[in-house]
């Protein structure tokens, strides 16, 4: 299968992260997966840089919030697209991800694997938004 | 009263084919059982941020698979402020509602099986399709 584009996948359940990234790989993404915020950022600063950044957001470690901040802060990675995967569904914490530079927000109890690939596509072909 | 999982749910959550849907379930029955066996582990040390961290991680995932009881039991958990026995009580609830969970599954991936080897699959035990 060709490559679809490079994702990072920061989660610190191994459910969710083996199923998002079962799902990205069978449509042709390459995954590379983080379970903490500390191994997120590490990753994320390596050549080539993703295309994608999937991030959790209470995590060990460095949160995904303090993750975001620090990817949108730095040049080197502020232009990567952050999705943002949370259980959290407060008007409060999406609004702040949007402020600190994230592209979609989706709430763990209504995610779609399936939305959340073609999202991550949009991103990677160069347009799409929000989540 | 409601079946432990919401079947249209688990079908949102993975591509909906028989494929997928097994898969999602056996991957979240193994590691949300892993993850239950280290919060039995948490509760018995009284290591209060593992128990958060570990609750708000099985709820979640509880969550997108349907298994709405489940999650709620668990973010109930991870919300925490009770004591050693009240941690033990509601760890109780939440091991007998994960087996009722597992149950429902492992009956509902078995006629998804039937079905796959082209035989009529017995009624199953809801009304809710996904």
């Amino acid at each position: 299968m060709t490559n679809a584009g490079r994702v990072l996948l920061v989660e610190d359940d191994k459910f969710l992260r083996r199923a998002c990234e079962a799902s990205l790989r069978q449509r042709g993404f390459e995954v590379i997966a983080a379970t903490d915020g500390d191994e997120g950022l590490r990753l994320a600063r390596l050549l080539p840089p993703p295309d994608v950044v999937l991030l959790d957001l209470l995590m060990p470690r460095v949160p995904g919030i303090e993750v975001l901040r620090a990817l949108k802060a730095e040049p080197d990675t502020a232009g990567i697209p952050v999705l943002i995967l949370s259980n959290s569904s407060r008007d409060e914490d999406r609004r702040l991800a949007a402020e600190l530079g994230a592209t979609g927000y989706y709430v763990k109890a209504t995610l779609s694997l399936k939305d959340l690939a073609s999202q991550v596509a949009r991103l990677v072909e160069g347009y799409g938004t929000a989540g | 009263m409601a079946p432990p999982v919401k079947l249209t749910r688990l079908a949102g959550f993975s591509d909906g084919t028989a494929h997928g849907i097994r898969s999602v379930v056996e991957m979240f029955l193994a590691d949300t059982g892993e993850t239950l066996e280290a919060l039995r582990g948490a509760i018995e040390s009284g290591d209060a941020r593992a128990i958060e961290m570990l609750a708000h991680r099985a709820g979640g995932a509880s969550g997108a698979c349907g298994a709405e009881r489940l999650s709620a039991l668990l973010f109930e958990m991870r919300e925490g402020s009770r004591s050693f026995v009240g941690d033990r009580a509601l760890f109780h609830h939440i091991s007998l509602e994960l087996e009722a969970v597992a149950g429902f599954l492992q009956n509902y991936t078995a006629t998804l099986d039937a079905s796959a080897a082209g035989l009529r699959p017995a009624a199953f035990g809801t009304t809710e399709r996904p």
